[in-house]
């Protein structure tokens, strides 16, 4: 058995024991027969450790699975696309984007958006807000990368758009009220908890079709690695597959930061730890493997977010660069030796 | 009800007294001090000729954040005057930065010394909105960023303002010579701590009387209702607040909401937890530790009444709360009521609706002031 199945099949087994720790451990100290005699279906010694076993902590571990492989492949694919090592999801303002969404519903709209005679309140409206902001971003800039060739220029389009975006919810929190900063400040902080057994299915729909959708494209992928000029002579059209990409990577992110916030580094900082530990830029093998690691970071992160006594919490985007800072110090400091 | 009606006309008789004693000085070589009941980051000193009012940082204990001299005006030149902020009494033009204390000035009979306003949209002061639309009184913007040319515009005797914790001071409005009146009260550790202030801001307005009667009225009142609630043989337990995204943040034991359950007697879940401010807390812990409270009172803001529907929408969880099955959930609309701009100097109004909640058979005039029934449509 070669180094990489074998890493492979650790990433999985890691996968498996970080899901049960997540459902196991939490906020609240509930005893392991117990849990195991929820999940069979049986009476536990507390009516609503049911409800935290089995509609708090399960949905949200398998939405860290779920998040954490979208946001990963996400950042992978945007790399390769663009040869940028500090390429992410977030960097062409769809999390941005997101965040204006929720911002002009939480700080204008005081929490509730109508559309004609849908009228949407709470969580529903807030996850409405972020995902048509990303979407009008995606749009935005999937039209310009059809104008613009440069795949710098394009970056940098999309570092602005960040930028404008930033600007309108700076705005909106310059005059919102303290419990409507508050919200958005909360939002901001990103939490798995956001996917509800309810919601599960949909998520989980979207994100496991484009991901597959993705590990299809590994091939072309691979020949972008070569250069568009390389690419183009092999009969890649480089201006659709980078559209194609943008799209992708646009769904994922706005599916994730609609339902959990923005999320930081994931998509930065997984694909790096998994070419590294892989060592390959082969991406039949490096996507599925960054999927898995994505999903790996998240659920590590989620559980480090309960370690505080005391049933309290720390927020999720204070994690993150726990585990993402350090990676990507280490790859300036190798690609400066 | 008769007894609760003699306890409350005792207690104010009792507290009455004993509130003018407390509203005693004493004198010594060094100035008459006035004697504070429950105000803790602020001391009063009267001397011949004016008053020094030292203001404690609420957060670096030992250390003053302000030394205020309160002069009759046309007497800032007298050169026996301490080291400190002069302020020349009674102030005429004042800009009060928050709501809170424009309301307050409204209550001492001074409502026309308001000369500007910050955060104009989320005041509920129909005088104040009307003199704002009438060009009488202006709006400098907000609070956290004043527009300082409108300031210096309408000429202020004194801003009041509420101090953060490392500001980094006020900006270009520092430069402009008009006093800053640091209203830490909001960092008092009790309720009537709080409200005794009024008795400094009286003193600002030249209503020191009327200050120092509405606090006595407040401080009686306080105490007949608590004495009232300490004697209630049916208590419900309560939950309080509710989650803002992943977050509940419940109020802490020794915070202005905890120490007003506790008058209140009441059963909270989170009335060991000695934090001054708030909990962050996960829903599975509110669940786990608070889940079978009777009783459920949250705060929220919004256009119409919340219904269960909308709470169950905003979070499914809501439902597991025993409060919520029992439809013993009461919310306070903070943007129909003015729970924020009256309870910090009017806490008795927020004991009121504790009690008459949490005591089925305590049975008080008037009706809930904050807080409703959620009802299901």
């Amino acid at each position: 058995m070669g180094r990489r199945t074998v890493l492979c099949l650790c990433m999985v087994v890691g996968v498996a024991a970080l899901f049960a720790a997540n459902v196991a451990f939490g906020a609240v100290s509930i005893p392991l027969h117990d849990v195991l005699g929820i999940l069979g279906g049986g009476d536990p010694s507390k009516e609503s450790w049911r409800f935290i076993v089995l509609e708090s902590r399960l949905p949200q571990a398998l939405a860290a699975i779920l998040s954490g492989s979208a946001l990963a492949v996400g950042g992978l694919m945007l790399q390769t696309a663009f040869r940028n090592p500090l390429a992410d999801p977030s960097v062409f303002g769809v999390s941005s984007g997101a965040g204006v969404g929720v911002a002009l519903a939480v700080l204008l709209f005081g929490g509730s958006v109508s559309v004609g005679s849908l009228s949407l309140s709470g969580f529903i409206a807030v996850l409405f807000a972020a995902f048509v902001g990303a979407m009008v971003v995606i749009v935005v800039i999937s039209f310009f990368s059809l104008m613009v060739r440069s795949s710098v220029m394009l970056l940098i389009i999309g570092i602005m758009i960040g930028y404008v975006s930033s600007s309108m919810t700076a705005l909106l929190n310059f005059f919102a009220t303290d419990e409507g900063v508050k919200s958005y400040v909360v939002w901001g902080m990103g939490n798995f908890s956001g996917v509800s057994m309810r919601l599960m299915p949909s998520f989980a729909i979207v994100v496991i079709v484009t991901l597959f959708v993705a590990l299809c494209m590994a091939k072309p992928l691979n020949i972008l690695l070569l250069g568009d000029r390389y690419a183009s002579n092999l009969g890649v059209n480089v201006g659709r597959m980078r559209t194609a990409l943008l799209v992708m990577t646009g769904i994922l992110t706005a599916v994730v930061t609609a339902f959990c916030g923005p999320i930081s580094f994931i998509g930065l900082a997984v694909p790096h730890l998994s070419r590294l530990l892989i060592s390959t830029d082969d991406h039949r093998v490096l996507l599925p493997a960054t999927a898995i690691m994505g999903a790996v970071v998240a659920l590590a992160c989620n559980l480090l977010c309960v370690i505080p006594a005391g049933g309290s919490i720390i927020p999720l985007n204070a994690v993150t660069p726990l585990v993402g800072a350090p990676v990507v110090i280490y790859i300036i400091l190798k690609s400066k030796r | 009800m008769s007894n609760i009606w003699t306890i409350i006309s005792l207690s104010v008789a009792l507290v009455a007294t004993s509130c003018r004693d407390g509203m005693r000085s004493s004198v010594t070589a060094d100035g008459d001090t006035l004697q504070l009941k429950y105000a803790e980051l602020i001391e009063i000193v009267r001397h011949k000729g004016y008053s020094e009012v030292n203001v404690y940082d609420p957060w670096h204990k030992g250390k003053m954040l302000q030394r205020y001299v309160l002069v009759a005006h046309g007497h800032r030149e007298n050169e026996a005057l301490p080291h400190g902020t002069v302020v020349e009494v009674p102030l005429r033009k004042v800009i009060p930065m928050s709501t809170v204390h424009a309301e307050l000035m409204a209550d001492l009979g001074c409502r026309e010394a308001i000369v500007g306003i910050a955060d104009l949209q989320y005041v509920k002061m129909p005088y104040v909105v009307e003199q704002c639309k009438a060009g009488r009184i202006a709006d400098v913007g907000s609070s956290i960023s004043p527009n300082v040319e409108k300031i210096i515009d309408v000429s202020p005797d004194a801003l009041l303002v509420s101090p953060f914790e490392n500001s980094g001071g006020y900006g270009r409005i520092e430069e402009t010579g008009i006093p800053f009146i640091e209203c830490a009260d909001y960092m008092e550790a009790t309720p009537l701590g709080r409200a005794e202030w009024m008795r400094f801001y009286g003193m600002l307005f030249g209503k020191e009387k009327t200050a120092d009667s509405l606090f006595s009225a407040v401080d009686s009142i306080y105490h007949a209702l608590k004495s009232v609630a300490a004697k209630a043989a049916d208590r419900r337990s309560v939950v309080m607040d509710k989650n803002t995204g992943s977050v509940w943040y419940v109020p802490g034991g020794r915070s202005t909401i905890g120490t007003m359950l506790a008058d209140a007697a009441a059963d909270y879940a989170f009335a060991d937890e000695s934090k001054a401010g708030s909990l962050a807390l996960p829903f599975e812990t509110v669940l786990h530790k608070a889940g079978d409270s009777d009783v459920w009172l949250f705060r929220y803001s919004g256009s119409s009444p919340v219904t269960y529907a909308d709470l169950l929408n905003e979070y499914r969880g809501y439902g597991e709360l025993k409060a919520f099955r029992n439809r013993m959930c009461y919310g306070c609309n903070v943007e129909k009521t003015r729970f924020y701009e009256e309870t910090p100097f009017r806490p008795d109004y927020l004991l009121g609706d504790f009690i008459r909640i949490l005591h089925p058979d305590v049975s008080l005039p008037g009706d809930l002031r904050y807080f409703q029934l959620v009802y299901d449509e």
